[in-house]
């Protein structure tokens, strides 16, 4: 339905595209909240002073801090002695990309959802979890790219979430983004496209001095192949077909990629300092969003 | 129309489209399942990779044949195949509907009617002139056949009764020569009756143009006439085609002591594969076996599995008396021995004195050599000849000195009368010829006379007699010897005496006075007297040459003996020969004995029809053309689903979770489908256990449901009505009827079991008679209305009737007579004169009185009879349609005329006094006392 959109012109269809879209942002975003709230915020907590790069109050020096500490020009218009303190800033920008290529619109039947709607959720969730928190946070390649915080950022980043671009490619691979150095990067895909467009993606963030996650979203059906007999397997977007005359023989093989290109990501992952982690559209999004939560926001990475 | 034995297509042509069927296996074949275009992201994966393994490019060959199949059985069905085609009418011009309407066409022959009527009326509809013949109806061989419009032969038709002698085809073959017929049907009872004729006229046929024979399925079967094997009665039954091994069941029915005939035993007729004839041997006792008068094969109602007996088969009880004392060691020369040899095997001998031998009721009674008797002996001998015995004496020594004694005493008086134990009065002493010292020479036996018993025997010519007995010269002398020796002097005499007859042998029963009891001529003489005994007469017919055969009683096609009232006699000669329309098999008196004339005499044959060249068979009978085209399209879509199935379990499109699951879904489904009938009737087995539950808790009612639902529904609604009757005026409170079937319900349950009956009722299973004789014995009242008195104008063949007779003709039921004015059926609660139902009149047939004698008991003005009610009683006035009121009330049915209502409630009342005499019984039979009660009180 969505990604069909593209294809209605006029301004019939974009008033109903608009109306669709907002009102298919508040059960997206009521079920990342809920989602969220599931999820103790334990570790941030941050809302006083400590390491940081922004103002947050001048006090009385007190006997013991460091002289350093002391801000002159704020002492030298009073009789005493001030100490600038910052605001304690843990991870101070994340950067989501969630893969909206036509490969993760696909659902099989014993999935409730498509992978793509779950990747949505987990990032949404994931921000909603980032602002309660404070952190800045964007979503590569779209219009809340921009690392932000608050609640306009999140409904932003909804909005971007809910739509769906006009082209999209077959197999999805992460934007350039500027990433700053100390920032973390969360990828939400299937990667099931061609290597040699993650790859390079994840060093170039790596290069700009940023950890992260890679997150694959899978079909149970794309991990078990139950597929038989003589058939045409064919990507979504119709890029890329294959035809088989008994599919039920493939099945090993297939299992057998599948489980080479994890250790691909794996291996990058673990040469850039990242996480890694598999996610399946049949079991519970809580598991994913507490171990996502956990790889950004401790203090692991 | 392409026939295939009982097979036909009517749209033969399309069969043309199985050879394609050839051409659809290789396109099948050549065809491998197309693949499926499915969206995978993971396909990047797949690329590259080698198929280890390949779907088969060829379907599978069970596969491919069952897609044949489902071709062949489209292509099949589409040409409309029927079993048993019923002939159409092909062309044009005139028809001719030949029908045999012999004996053998009586058992089906109202299939055989509605099949001519089915005929006239195609005729009728496409406007051709029909002749129509019967061909067991005689013509004149040169008769031209009548062309008249179809509609017109309808009544002629409707009120045709079967023919109780075979029909004559070669005399319709006659008539065909100049005609201008274009088309034949023919109705045909499937036997052979004459060869030549039925080669004349199938010739006939085939040369007029297109011939349809419709024959029944099977030849009925025909029963010879009965005959005596080793004193015991047999009879054999005759099919015409060898088959499997097969058993009729042969019936004896005889004058009973009580009016009407009697079954008085039975015997199976077990046919062994491929042989056509089956003997059934009667085991009676004498004095049953000597009433029986009629053997028929049970359940088949024509004149050929009829067979009548008369006084040839009887066997008969022989009373022998000696004179003297028998010595032994000389037994040669006993005045018995030859007669006991003549006698063994063709009947029972009792010997002792006279009076015990009258004891055993003979009938016939041999005196050897007895020269005087008491008069005690005299006067029952005299009393038992009277009454119709047959007296046989032989003379002797003892008999010659008697003589003396006589002629003796009658000398002296000269006006002493004739001892009427002896035909003719005898001279004394006798006379012996060719002795030592005589001069004659040994008299031979003088041919015999016709017109006397031994007319036909030869006499052997060294049959000499050497002593005899003389009789005094007389004027009834000539007319009363029945054999005579050469020189004129009498050998055999006879006189009658009352009813029976004294015959007196002039010489010795043993071999001292002659050497006839040597011959055979005596055994011969023994057995001719033996017929004679009883009143009939010799069954020789060769004796009674140039006589006149009278009819006493005929038989009608459907084998029923009835009166003959009109019949014209015919020579003794004509009855050699098979029945005809100028003799039809029946009883015919020939000199005061009776004969039985039989369709089937000697070793008389049935033999198949051979079918007409050319001719189109049809099968007669209750199975009309069934057409198969449905069947077969219904074959065709569940193979096309199991063809979808398999084809999406080859093709890895069927989930293989779900497979199982599918597939017993579908054996469920088809199984579900297969066997509903028993599964509804399993699901009703809690409903029955609540049926009998009320039923036994109230007084029910049930009638038997026959599988007709406007006759049903009609049954069970006379039932609420007459319920609903009783609950208002009467003690007795019904619960609601119900319906039972014979095969599966239990009966024990239902006092009163309403039976109608209708033509196409089954006739219900041996478990199921078992089960209603035991519901008749154990107290149960079955009544069975045959709803057709509208229909019984005579003759009593209506389908219903016979119906009635096939469904009860294995029930044990009791003798029946039509209910008599004093019934306690008249005055069980409603004083009642008759029954009506929807219809008036007609008889009601109850249990026949067991007492024939108590009709009046001291000053009862009724029978007090009938201590036991009635198990059935039978009528055809259509009661339930009288009684049957809806769910809100509403009549069913009209009882005709302006009196409607009148009827309807002598109707009810007749219901009422139906039930009160099941419920009560005899208790009502008191009643009749009351006016005898009343007039002594009154006095």
């Amino acid at each position: 339905m969505a990604q069909r959109a593209g294809l209605r012109e006029g301004p019939g269809w974009l008033r109903r595209d608009a109306e669709r879209v907002a009102g298919a942002l508040p059960p997206l975003m009521a079920e990342a909240r809920r989602l969220a709230a599931t999820v103790a915020s334990g570790v941030h907590g941050r809302r006083r002073a400590g390491p940081g790069e922004t103002f947050w109050q001048y006090r009385h020096a007190m006997p013991g801090d460091p002289l350093t500490a002391i801000d002159w020009r704020r002492s030298a218009r009073s009789d005493h002695v001030y100490i600038r303190e910052m605001e304690w800033e843990a991870a101070q920008t994340i950067w989501i990309w969630r893969d909206d290529a036509q490969s993760m619109d696909w659902r099989s039947d014993a999935a409730p959802r498509s992978k793509g709607a779950r990747a949505a959720l987990l990032a949404l969730s994931l921000a909603v979890l980032l602002a309660r928190g404070g952190e800045r946070f964007g979503l590569i390649g779209t219009d809340a790219a921009r690392p932000m915080s608050g609640e306009a950022q999140l409904s932003r980043m909804g909005l971007a979430l809910s739509k769906t671009g006009a082209s999209r490619p077959d197999f999805g691979a992460p934007p350039a983004a500027p990433f700053a150095k100390g920032g973390k990067a969360v990828f939400l895909s299937d990667f099931l496209g061609p290597m040699a467009a993650i790859e390079p993606a994840v060093k170039r963030a790596a290069d700009a001095g940023v950890g992260g996650a890679l997150v694959q979203v899978l079909d149970p059906a794309e991990e078990a192949f139950p597929f038989d007999g003589r058939m045409i397997f064919e990507s979504v977007g119709r890029g890329v077909s294959f035809e088989t005359h008994r599919a039920r023989g493939l099945a090993d093989a297939y299992r057998a990629r599948l489980a080479a290109r994890r250790d691909q990501l794996s291996a990058l992952a673990r040469r850039s300092g990242w996480r890694f982690e598999v996610h399946h559209t049949d079991v519970s999004p809580r598991r994913a969003l507490i171990w996502l939560h956990g790889a950004v926001s401790g203090g692991a990475i | 129309m392409l026939s295939v034995g009982a097979l036909a297509f009517l749209n033969p042509w399309l069969l043309a489209a199985l050879a394609a069927l050839p051409v659809l296996w290789f396109l099948l074949r050549a065809t491998p399942p197309r693949p499926r275009r499915f969206a995978f992201p993971g396909v990047r994966l797949l690329l590259g990779l080698l198929d280890r393994e390949r779907t088969p490019d060829n379907t599978p060959w069970w596969l491919i044949l069952l897609r044949c199949l489902i071709a062949a059985a489209a292509i099949l069905a589409f040409a409309q195949p029927v079993l048993n085609p019923d002939a159409r009418l092909s062309g044009g011009g005139p028809l001719l509907l030949a029908m045999d309407g012999g004996w053998a066409s009586a058992p089906d022959w109202e299939a055989r009617r509605a099949r001519a009527l089915e005929t006239l009326a195609q005729a009728e509809r496409t406007g051709r002139p029909v002749a129509f013949v019967t061909m067991a109806d005689a013509a004149p061989p040169d008769a031209p056949l009548t062309l008249r419009p179809a509609a017109e032969w309808r009544g002629e038709v409707e009120a045709l009764q079967p023919r109780p002698w075979a029909p004559q085809r070669g005399a319709l073959a006659a008539r065909l020569t100049a005609s201008d017929i274009a088309e034949t049907v023919w109705i045909a009872d499937g036997l052979s009756h004459d060869a030549a004729g039925d080669a004349r006229l199938a010739e006939a046929l085939s040369a007029l143009g297109p011939l349809a024979v419709v024959g029944p399925l099977a030849p009925t079967p025909a029963l010879r006439a009965p005959t005596l094997v080793e004193g015991r009665l047999t009879a054999e039954a005759l099919r015409a085609e060898p088959g499997a091994e097969a058993t009729l069941t042969v019936a004896a029915f005889g004058a009973s002591d009580e009016d009407g005939a009697r079954r008085l035993g039975q015997a199976p007729a077990a046919f062994a594969s491929d042989e056509t004839e089956a003997r059934a041997t009667f085991d009676l006792p004498l004095e049953l076996r000597n009433r029986v008068d009629r053997l028929a094969i049970s359940g088949v109602e024509s004149a050929g599995a009829v067979a009548l007996a008369d006084e040839g088969v009887r066997r008969r009880r022989a009373g022998l008396v000696a004179g003297g004392a028998e010595g032994e060691g000389r037994r040669l020369v006993s005045d018995l021995h030859y007669l006991r040899a003549a006698l063994s095997g063709v009947a029972e001998s009792v010997e002792g004195d006279i009076e015990t031998v009258l004891a055993a009721s003979p009938d016939v009674v041999f005196l050897a050599d007895v020269g005087r008797v008491t008069q005690a002996e005299a006067g029952a001998l005299t009393e038992w000849t009277e009454s119709g015995g047959l007296l046989v004496r032989f003379a002797g020594p003892r008999l010659a000195r008697g003589a003396d004694a006589l002629t003796g005493g009658q000398a002296l008086d000269g006006q002493a009368a004739d001892d009427p134990l002896l035909p003719v009065r005898l001279r004394a002493g006798g006379r012996a010829v060719g002795g030592a010292m005589a001069w004659g020479e040994p008299q031979q036996v003088r041919a015999f006379a016709p017109g006397t018993p031994f007319a036909g025997l030869t006499a052997p010519r060294d049959v000499t007699v050497s002593r005899q007995i003389l009789a005094q010269i007389g004027p009834e002398l000539s007319g009363r010897t029945w054999a005579a020796l050469e020189d004129g002097t009498p050998l055999v005499t006879a006189a009658p005496l009352g009813a029976g007859r004294v015959v007196l042998f002039h010489v010795t029963a043993n071999a001292e006075w002659s050497s006839l009891p040597l011959s055979g001529l005596f055994v011969a003489m023994v057995e001719r007297l033996l017929q004679l005994s009883g009143g009939g007469a010799a069954a020789d017919r060769a004796a009674l040459a140039g006589e006149v055969a009278r009819p006493v009683a005929l038989l009608d096609g459907f084998g029923r003996l009835a009166d003959a009232e009109t019949a014209i006699a015919a020579p003794v000669e004509r009855l050699a020969d098979r029945p005809g329309p100028d003799a039809p098999p029946g009883v015919y008196e020939v000199g005061g004995a009776l004969i039985a004339y039989n369709l089937f005499e000697g070793d008389a044959a049935l033999a198949p029809l051979p079918p007409p060249e050319g001719a189109v068979a049809e099968t007669l009978g209750g199975r009309g053309e069934t057409p198969l085209a449905h069947w077969l399209l219904a074959l065709a879509l569940i193979l096309l689903a199991a063809d979808t199935v398999a084809a999406l379990a080859l093709s890895g499109r069927l989930p293989r979770r779900l497979g199982g699951g599918a597939a017993a879904g579908a054996a469920a489904l088809l199984a579900l489908a297969l066997a509903a009938p028993p599964q509804a009737r399993a699901a009703d087995v809690a409903t029955d256990d609540a049926r009998a539950l009320a039923a036994s808790l109230r007084t029910t009612f049930a009638h038997v449901l026959t599988g007709d639902a406007t006759v049903d529904r009609l049954a069970l609604g006379g039932l609420r009505g007459l319920t609903a009757i009783l609950a208002a005026r009467t003690a007795v409170e019904p619960g609601e009827p119900a319906s039972v079937d014979l095969e599966t319900d239990p009966l024990a349950l239902y006092p009163i079991l309403y039976w109608p009956i209708t033509p196409a009722q089954p006739t219900p299973s041996d478990e199921a008679m078992a089960r209603l004789n035991a519901y008749m014995r154990g107290g149960g009242m079955i009544v069975f209305d045959t709803r057709d008195r509208h229909l019984d104008v005579g003759g009593g063949a209506s389908a219903n009737t016979a119906a009635l007779r096939r469904l009860t003709a294995r029930l044990d039921l009791p003798p029946l007579e039509a209910a008599p004015f004093d019934h306690v059926l008249t005055r069980a609660f409603y004083l009642l004169e008759e029954f009506p139902g929807r219809f008036t009149g007609g008889r009601v047939w109850v249990e026949a009185a067991q007492d024939p004698e108590a009709t009046a008991t001291d000053g009862a003005p009724f029978r007090a009879l009938n201590d036991g009610v009635s198990p059935v009683v039978v009528g055809s006035a259509d009661w339930a349609a009288a009684w049957a009121v809806d769910e809100q009330g509403q009549f069913l049915a009209p009882v005709a005329g302006a009196a409607g209502w009148r009827q309807r409630e002598m109707a009810y009342r007749f219901g009422v006094n139906l039930v009160m005499y099941a419920l009560t019984g005899n208790y009502k039979s008191d009643q009749v006392h009351v006016p005898a009660l009343l007039e002594r009180l009154g006095q």
